[in-house]
């Protein structure tokens, strides 16, 4: 029987190529997953960057940095490059390294545009990035890019036109190739409710992107079109509606949301039942919980945008439907807590980061509830509230995610296990600070502050300033696990054994530490008892 | 069973259906702003 990956991979038994045509005209899912990985840590710390800026100038009111002009070309930069630099590639990464090894599969189904879809990435960020030194700066009108503002970016409008089309590229064609290696190349044996809850939450995300990236594809088109062509699809003086271009951005932005937490849903029901040493509790009511809240996710969008103005029965519609995001989510936070309950727990640094996942993307979930009351939403909106909410929601939620899934599975993949006793200073450190920075912001809003000024009334300085003073730590506390990373990456620490943890679940255990080049290139008859999941 | 659908023919199958749903997903969008401006 032939299979896709032999067909391209005839050559399968050899190692790695040498030098840069190894990760040049990679095909393999380990060492792109590698790259992604990489990118999107590099991508966190250009972000980042661009995010003290944004901290320095908010130190104190007054103007001292930047003029107010590239503050706001770094909060519209530091969102684009946070969510389709850092997050989003650094979820694809624990895909393509991850999800082949928990089916049983021996790579991605089509490994070439797995390369082609990592490989757009560099460029597309290039390109965004080299708008900074374009005449007119990078693109300021926020990441949303709602016209008619952002047709007065300068030069740099069809650039960021052009790097979100190939963004927009690279995460459908990584989409398909994950469902499609989930559909077609599972273990005989591993029905889809067998699949861990990692893979799960990928092939939902997976479907979302599919479903949301040619919205918002098509959303900068018609934005081009009527820069450029004479169309007038969101201008009001040709007839057009800018208010059409809201709904459609948030169409795609609102499941964005859910693409950018479900990965990290997955990871955390991974992590837990590992160190509370009991099954998920509840894994298939985990799987519908997922499945609502994606689909809930495509009926909300409008919360986004009360303040334009819509009908008294939209406005209700869209409260509710968002309010009832919260039930799926309440199952999931449930049954994490109830496979704690009465477990043999311990503590390591991937725990401590679900964790804290746990208590802290509750509180952006709460705020994200607070929000969605339309006449509390028309006092929130563009205020420093809303910048809490969103924050708690992707630093202490996505983020952490991916940091605790990181130490989870880095000795699987460098066969070494990192500092232990660094790992948890790093958590400490990440934990206090992102509270520190984000939880004053709440305070902020509520008293008035609008978001996205590089100044503001001297009322607001005390909070400000220690916001400011915690993204600094928080920005700081990453170098050290950086050198956690690099660390483990140059063979230094413990030698990982091939279970790694105490008897964790999954297939991906079963294959040594470091994983091999080449892995399950005959699918697993059976999977082992110990490593089942239902 | 799962293995049988291993083969070339399916992998190419289910990644065309999903790449054509997301081209129509585009095309559709801006053939709907069309219509409506």
């Amino acid at each position: 029987m032939s299979t896709a990956v032999a067909d391209v991979g005839t050559h399968d038994h050899h190692g790695p190529e040498n030098g840069f045509r190894r990760w040049l005209f990679a095909t393999n899912h380990k060492d792109i997953g590698t790259m992604y990985l990489l990118f999107s840590l590099i991508m966190l710390f250009v972000g980042g960057t661009m995010a003290m800026v944004i901290r320095s100038e908010l130190l104190a009111p007054g103007l001292q940095f930047v003029n107010p002009d590239f503050f706001n070309q770094m909060t519209t930069m530091h969102a684009l490059v946070m969510i389709f630099g850092a997050i989003m590639p650094a979820f694809v990464g624990l895909a393509n390294w991850m999800v082949p090894l928990m089916i049983g599969a021996p790579d991605m189904a089509l490994p070439r545009m797995n390369n082609l879809s990592f490989w757009i990435l560099p460029f597309a960020f290039t390109i965004l990035l080299s708008t900074l030194f374009m005449p007119g700066g990078a693109p300021a009108g926020g990441w949303t890019m709602y016209p008619p503002l952002v047709l007065q970016t300068g030069d740099a409008f069809p650039f960021l036109i052009f790097s979100i089309h190939l963004m927009g590229l690279s995460s459908i064609m990584g989409a398909i190739n994950i469902i499609v290696t989930i559909i077609n190349m599972r273990a005989p044996d591993m029905s889809l409710l067998k699949m861990p809850m990692f893979v799960w939450s990928w092939l939902i995300t997976a479907y979302l992107l599919i479903a949301v990236m040619p919205v918002l594809a098509g959303a900068v088109t018609m934005l081009l079109t009527d820069q450029f062509f004479g169309t007038s699809f969101f201008l009001a003086a040709g007839g057009g509606d800018p208010v059409m271009y809201q709904h459609i951005f948030w169409f795609f932005g609102h499941p964005e949301v859910y693409i950018m937490i479900l990965p990290a849903f997955g990871i955390v029901s991974e992590i837990i039942p590992t160190f509370a040493r009991k099954p998920l509790f509840g894994h298939d009511s985990m799987v519908y919980a997922i499945s609502a809240i994606a689909f809930l996710s495509f009926i909300v969008w409008a919360h986004h945008m009360f303040t334009v103005g819509m009908p008294l029965t939209g406005q209700l519609f869209f409260m509710f439907a968002t309010m009832l995001i919260a039930v799926p989510t309440g199952v999931k936070i449930f049954n994490w807590t109830a496979t704690m309950w009465r477990g043999a727990m311990s503590f390591e640094t991937p725990m401590l980061f679900a964790l804290a996942f746990l208590f802290l993307f509750s509180i952006g979930g709460f705020s994200g509830v607070m929000t969605a009351i339309v006449p509390a939403d028309i006092q929130y909106q563009d205020s420093y509230f809303v910048v809490a909410h969103f924050h708690y929601v992707l630093v202490p939620g996505a983020l952490f995610a991916i940091l605790g899934a990181v130490y989870y599975w880095m000795p699987k993949w460098t066969g070494r296990m990192y500092n232990e006793k660094l790992g948890q200073i790093h958590f400490w450190l990440t934990a206090i600070f992102v509270n520190v920075t984000f939880f004053p912001m709440h305070f902020l809003g509520l008293a008035g502050m609008p978001r996205r000024i590089p100044d503001y009334a001297t009322q607001f300085t005390d909070w400000n300033f220690v916001a400011s003073i915690g993204a600094f730590g928080f920005g700081l506390s990453q170098l050290l696990f950086v050198y956690i990373v690099i660390s483990c990456m140059r063979g230094r620490g413990e030698a990982a054994t091939a279970e790694v943890w105490d008897h964790p679940k999954g297939l991906e255990w079963t294959v040594p530490s470091p994983a091999p080049f080449h892995t399950f290139e005959e699918p697993p008859a059976r999977i082992p008892a110990a490593h089942t999941f239902t | 069973m799962n293995g049988d659908r291993r083969t070339k023919a399916g992998v190419r199958a289910t990644a065309l259906w999903l790449a054509a749903i997301a081209v129509a997903i585009y095309a559709g969008f801006i053939l709907l702003s069309v219509i409506r401006a």
